[in-house]
Formats: structure tokens, sequence, C-alpha cells
């Protein structure tokens, strides 16, 4: 009896090592085969990321700059308007023109990589020319805006780091 | 960042189009479908940077 449950154990543990080493060896081959399709499209996750990540920041950061020149000047007048100057502008850039063409960007880069993998071009590289406005746009950003980006800005500065080297050459 | 911007949606245009041409070459998706794809993937309903900008130049900022 005992032996027999010690013998299924056995198998069972076979079969869970065995089943791992199936699953890593998919990995490894859905990595090795996405190749340069896998960073492309890590690259968009990580340009998007960042992008939420600069929207949220910098919204949170001219809220509270908001509320603060209104508790100090009040509202409508040249102090208030003063005030909140650096904001208005960089909200205004951010919004009207950054944002929109990251987003441009970002659309062409994964329609690209859908492309591609529907052709089953796995060294399609194509797709570092379309993201180069959004990454680069982006880390134009960062640097443009690190005054109303308090910690969380180097955060985006370090996420956006290694997909900046491969792209913004 | 603004000439940033602005050199980086010129050379936008012109690999949109290039793009776009090599969307009907593809047997695959209609090129609707692969950006709708796209779209869905990139989208962002957070306005939250558009709010606070609404709300200081109502302001008078």
């Amino acid at each position: 009896m005992i032996m027999k449950a010690r013998t299924i154990h056995r198998v069972e543990d076979w079969l869970l090592i065995a089943g791992v080493g199936v699953a890593l060896w998919l990995l490894f081959q859905s990595a090795s085969c996405g190749g340069a399709l896998t960073t492309g499209y890590r690259a968009t996750l990580i340009a998007t990321q960042v992008r939420d990540g600069i929207s949220t920041t910098l919204a949170a950061a001219c809220k509270a700059k908001h509320e603060e020149c209104k508790t100090v000047h009040g509202t409508n007048n040249p102090q208030f308007k003063a005030c909140v100057a650096d904001c208005k502008k960089a909200l205004t850039l951010w919004v009207k023109k950054a944002k929109p063409a990251v987003q441009a960007a970002l659309i062409l880069t994964i329609a690209g990589l859908e492309t591609a993998k529907k052709a089953k071009d796995k060294k399609y590289s194509g797709w570092i020319e379309l993201i180069k406005p959004a990454v680069c746009g982006l880390a134009a950003a960062l640097v443009e805006l690190k005054d109303l980006l308090p910690a969380k800005g180097q955060d985006l500065v370090n996420q956006l780091a290694t997909i900046k080297e491969v792209v913004c050459q | 960042m603004t000439a940033a911007i602005i050199a980086a949606i010129g050379g936008l245009l012109k690999l949109a189009v290039d793009l776009a041409v090599s969307y009907s070459k593809e047997a695959g998706l209609p090129a609707s479908e692969l950006v709708a794809k796209a779209v869905a993937q990139v989208k962002n309903d957070d306005r939250a940077a558009e709010n606070v900008l609404e709300a200081i130049l109502k302001d008078g900022g």
C-alpha cells in the first residue's frame, strides 16, 4: 500500500518536472522565435506606461499647484496667472502636442508589428523607426518637464532608459 | 520639446504613408482592423491632465 502511494507520488513528481520543462522550453521557443517582434511589443508597452506615468504625474503636480495658487492669490488675476504659468505651458504642450504625437506613433508601431507578425517576418525591425517619435518625444518631454515631475519623474526616466538606448540613436 | 515633437510628427507622416501602402499588400487583416486593434492596445481614457488644464483656464490662468 505504502509502496503504491510512493510510486504514485514519484509519477506525479516526474509529471510535474516534465510539465515545468515543457513550459520552459515553450517559453524559450516563443522568446527566440519572437526575437525582434517581442522586443518591439515590449517597447510599445514601456512607451505606453511612460506616457501614462507622465500624464498622471503631471496632472497630480499641476492640480496641487493650481490649488496652492488659488489659495494664495485667488483666481482671475495676474498673480494667479503668473503662479500657474509653468503648469499651463507644460500641460498645453503635453495635451495638445506631445500626447497625440506619442499616441499616433504607438498606434503605427503596433500596426506595423501586427503586419509583420501576420507576414511571419520574425526579424522585422521597422518598428524602431515607427516608435522613434514616441520614445524620443517622451525622453524630450521628461527632460522638459523634470521640474514639474516630482520623484516619480526619475522612475519614468529609468523605465524608458533601455529602450531609448536602442531607439534614439 | 516642441521642436522635437514637431520633427517627430513630420517623420511620422511619411512612415504612416509607407505603412498604409504596405497594409494593402498584406494578405492578412484589413487596415481598419489592424488600426482598431492597435488603437485598443494603446488607448488611454485617463483625462486627468486635460481636466487640470481646463480647470486652470477656467480660473483665468
